[in-house]
């Protein structure tokens, strides 16, 4: 029930629920508050504009608008009450026990579901009226099990989604009986999609029952329904046009505000729709003109002349990334600096939730949706791309700047086949005809240790293995001669003997093309075996960087002395991995001083009290901890 | 492929006889006796017990039953009671009006939806919420009473367009323009939010996948990624939300018919209700379950053409 309260707090589903409250008790007093008589008619006020004595003006008959409406929603909106509870008492039970006990009880709930949702509704509800005559209770129960399906098939697909967690098998196994299980366990899970589903029928049935009345299939008059009162303006329009609008309008506002309420409290208990409708506001980038991170700078100068000559290939500088989380803005990645040598292996490692990721996806201009720069520069070849504009960014990536991705099965189109696709880009990078780009495709596939071009070519993305899936993608980068690739962890998904292959083809492609790679990954074994140089991330910010000899005989951060020993490839026989306690905090949740601190076994007072600077520990290598003697005399991590 | 569209239209069998069972034994145990309805009060009882006999309403429901079944599959379902006129050439001459408003309000509806909704995935802030909140607002109009007002607005007030009946397309073609147009807005306009709405939905999770990220770090301009890939992807989406919009045009075209004096299915079977003329009611059910079996059969050979996923399970 707290996703209501959540609904409630939005405003729109709050204005709605309440609307809808009010809209139902004044029908409910209609008798009570209602100005005139809904039946007895006034000849001598026929056809009024709205006027102080009749608020909505008056019919035909001269009978009071507003009084007819409160008494036309005791139909108009009773009715669909009456249609969506049938409908949810035959198709929440069916679909509990369809879904729990499954077998021939799901199959025979299932067919008879298929037969309700075949059925042409509206021509068998006019069926039972000639049948039965104008019984609005009776076809309105028709309704209800003509809608029951809606009911059934949510039901049952969310039963068979929780018969799958844990605690229902908890409660099977302590010989709990089935129907204490759906009673007890499943059925207060299903409250808030029942109550979705409930509001956006309801709709649906006002909506129907209105159609019915309007065809004159409701109660018969002079009884008032919402649906029947557009049938009277209806046959007014050329006298009295204004009739139309009171019963349509309420109608409407009725139903909007039952699919609002219902909207709303769907995005509240699924927190989807809240956090993708809301945009970042376009944030004024700092341009690094020396005003982000300037006395850094210098440093960083001065220790990337170890390896870089100034001719880097990519220069980042207080690089900061921020997301969107309602209306505020969470910094994820603070004033990040980072340079890449033509050719040069970079990796940038860290725990999940570290940043390392985000920064990858900043300097490649793909930050997802709700996240934007909040400052820094990104330099590539004497480039600013944090200015350059889309359209010039845009032909930058794939023919200088690659990109492979984590999950080579979620990496490729799956509606397009390996030709297909390819045989764009390739196009796209050196506008090529389709007979050239078919051929420069095959040598790409070929190029990256595909054995059959010409078979996986055919293929669709789901058809290939990860390895072969993975091959594909790196074929995409290629495809352009970029001279910068960037790998967000290019063997996590993969098995262990793929992930070896990938990297050697990495690592083949990286030499005979001369690219500079920037590697993401969690894995100081990748490293060891791939890079030149490694960056560690830790909560955002870097900890540690300096080249992998350095970095592995001579880690010169906490954090990245305990996760070298934690890396199983180094661990000693016999002796207990050591791990870090606790997780990376949340970016919300980040201190103002060190921000390992907390899980720190070197930390001290002082460690928490300002934020910590990266320092040199000897030429190119450098930390950010105030701890550094500790750390070398010894004390245990 | 082949084998998917056999098997639907094998599962839909079973379910129109029950469907079409269902109705017969409905309107034969609840409608009473149907020779009052078809020679009117006036008529003697040797008159109705004549009647009864030929019609063979004094045969055993069973026997009535399997009689009617059989006849259905063979094209014949009767004569309207009140007109006397074949079922069959009744709803012929109906379906073509009713076809015509349908068809063209879900053209209507992919033509302006899908693009309403690519924009409001795609351009977010303002723009996003505007459309967001009309399809909101029209998929809660009454379509009869939009209908109504789009009558008085347009046809009465303004008298662009004719108030009512229908012109067949291959007598008048503008004519025939001019009598579907306000009708075809009226019933359109709640698919077209519908489909807007999934669209923008379903966009702007294609937006948050990786292979969108794979196509733009290699530099694949934009509008390919909008109209080639990501539609694609949505393609299966769209098709399924549009055939279940237009089985529910079927539905709300009745309404519309009525307001345009359209005679088109859904007049004749209001009429048919008033006049308890049960024939008719049994012709449309089955009419209408044939053309939702169309539907999704349409449906579901779009959805293996765009997704290869399903084209090749």
């Amino acid at each position: 029930m707290n996703s209501v309260r959540t609904a409630l707090s939005r405003p729109v589903t709050l204005v709605s629920v309440v609307f809808i409250v009010l809209i139902f008790c004044a029908c409910l007093a209609a008798p009570l508050i209602a100005p005139y008589s809904p039946i007895d008619p006034d000849p001598r006020n026929a056809l009024q504009l709205p006027s102080g004595a009749h608020w909505l003006g008056t019919d035909v008959l001269g009978r009071d608008i507003l009084t007819r409406l409160l008494y036309g929603g005791r139909i108009g909106l009773f009715g669909p009450v009456w249609a969506v509870s049938v409908a949810a008492l035959i198709g929440v039970p069916a679909g509990l026990i369809a879904g729990y006990r499954q077998g021939w009880v799901d199959s025979l709930a299932s067919r008879t579901m298929d037969i309700l949702l075949a059925v042409p509704g509206i021509i068998i509800l006019l069926t039972v009226v000639s049948i039965f005559g104008r019984n609005t209770w009776l076809t309105m129960s028709v309704l209800g099990v003509l809608m029951s399906p809606n009911f059934m098939l949510l039901v049952r697909g969310e039963t068979i989604a929780l018969s799958r967690e844990l605690f229902v098998d908890a409660a099977r196994a302590s010989g709990s009986r089935g129907s204490r299980i759906m009673l007890r366990q499943l059925l207060p899970n299903l409250v808030s999609p029942i109550i979705v589903q409930y509001s956006l029928a309801f709709a649906i049935a006002l909506l129907i029952g209105a159609g019915l009345g309007f065809l004159g299939l409701s109660e018969p008059p002079p009884t008032p329904s919402w649906g029947g009162m557009i049938q009277e303006a209806a046959q007014e329009y050329g006298r009295a046009p204004w009739l139309i609008f009171p019963s349509g309008g309420i109608i409407t506002l009725v139903a909007v505000a039952f699919n609002l309420a219902g909207a709303g409290l769907r995005d509240a208990s699924t927190e989807r729709g809240v956090s993708r409708t809301i945009r970042a506001p376009k944030q004024a980038l700092a341009v690094a003109d020396g005003t982000t991170g300037g006395a850094e700078d210098v440093s960083t100068e001065a220790t990337t002349g170890a390896t870089g000559d100034g001719a880097e290939l990519l220069t980042v500088r207080g690089l900061s990334v921020g997301f969107a989380t309602g209306s505020a803005i969470t910094e994820v990645i603070s004033r990040v600096d980072l340079t890449i040598s033509p050719g040069e292996k970079v990796a940038l490692v860290g725990e999940s939730g570290s940043g390392k990721s985000v920064t990858a996806l900043a300097i490649l201009g793909l930050l997802p949706g709700s996240g934007s720069l909040l400052g820094g520069s990104v330099r590539f070849d004497g480039m600013e791309l944090t200015t350059l504009p889309e359209r010039q960014q845009a032909r930058l990536r794939g023919k200088r700047i690659a990109f492979i991705s984590q999950d080579p099965m979620l990496a490729l189109d799956p509606c397009f086949t390996v030709m297909s696709q390819l045989s764009e880009i390739v196009r796209g990078h050196h506008g090529l005809g389709a007979a050239a780009a078919r051929r420069r495709v095959l040598e790409l596939l070929a190029a990256v240790g595909l054995p059959n071009p010409e078979a996986i070519a055919r293929q669709f993305p789901f058809q290939l293995s990860g390895g072969m899936a993975q091959r594909v993608a790196i074929a995409i980068a290629i495809s352009g001669d970029p001279d910068f690739l960037i790998a967000d962890e290019p063997t996590t998904a993969l098995d262990v003997t793929t992930q070896a292959e990938i990297l050697d083809l990495l690592r083949d492609l990286a030499a005979s093309r001369g690219l500079a790679v920037l590697l993401v990954t969690h894995d100081f074994g990748v490293v060891a075996d791939f890079c030149d140089r490694a960056v560690v991330m830790y909560a955002g910010q870097i900890v540690e960087t300096g080249t992998v000899e350095e970095i592995f005989a001579d880690p010169s951060h906490p954090y990245t002395a305990i996760l070298l020993q934690a890396d199983p490839h180094r661990a000693e026989v016999g002796k207990e991995l050591p791990a870090l306690p606790g997780q990376v905090p949340l970016p919300r949740d980040w201190p103002q001083g060190c921000r390992l601190a907390e899980r720190c076994p070197l930390a001290t007072a002082a460690c928490a009290e300002q934020p910590v600077e990266l320092i040199e520990v000897v030429p190119g290598h450098r930390s950010r901890c105030i701890r550094l003697a500790a750390l070398k005399a010894g004390q245990h991590v | 492929m082949l084998r998917i569209v056999l098997r639907r239209l094998l599962q839909s069998i079973p379910i129109g006889l029950i469907v079409l069972v269902g109705t017969f034994i409905l309107i034969r145990v609840g409608g009473g006796d149907p020779t009052a309805t078809i020679l009117g009060i006036s008529a003697t009882a040797e008159q109705r017990a004549e009647l009864r006999e030929t019609l063979g309403l004094n045969d055993p429901l069973f026997t009535q039953l399997l009689r009617y079944v059989g006849e259905v599959f063979t094209g014949d379902f009767g004569d309207s009671y009140v007109s006397k006129r074949p079922v069959v050439a009744v709803l012929l001459q109906a379906l073509p009006v009713t076809l015509s408003v349908t068809l063209l309000a879900v053209t209507v509806a992919f033509i302006v939806g899908i693009p309403l909704g690519i924009l409001a995935a795609r351009r977010g802030g303002v723009t996003d919420r505007v459309i967001q909140s009309s399809t909101v607002l029209f998929m809660a109009i009454p379509g009869f009473w939009l209908a109504l007002m789009l009558m008085v607005g347009f046809a009465v007030r303004l008298r662009w367009f004719p108030t009512s009946g229908y012109v067949a397309f291959e007598r008048d073609a503008l004519g025939w323009i001019q009598h579907v147009t306000l009708p075809v807005v009226a019933l359109c306009s709640a698919a077209v939010a519908a489909l807007c709405l999934q669209t923008r939905a379903r966009f702007v999770d294609i937006f948050d996948q990786d292979f969108i990220r794979t196509l733009r770090a290699a530099g694949v301009p934009t509008r390919s990624i909008v109209f080639r890939h990501a539609l694609k992807n949505a393609g299966g989406t769209i098709v399924t939300v549009g055939g279940l919009q237009f089985i529910g045009l079927l539905g709300g075209v009745m309404f519309v018919e009525q307001v345009f004096a359209l005679p088109g299915i859904g007049r004749i079977a209001v009429q048919a209700a008033t006049q308890h003329d049960f024939p008719i009611l049994q012709g449309i059910v089955v009419v209408l379950m044939v053309l939702v079996v169309i539907t999704n059969l349409v449906v579901e050979i779009a959805r293996a053409a765009v997704n290869p996923k399903v084209r090749l399970a």
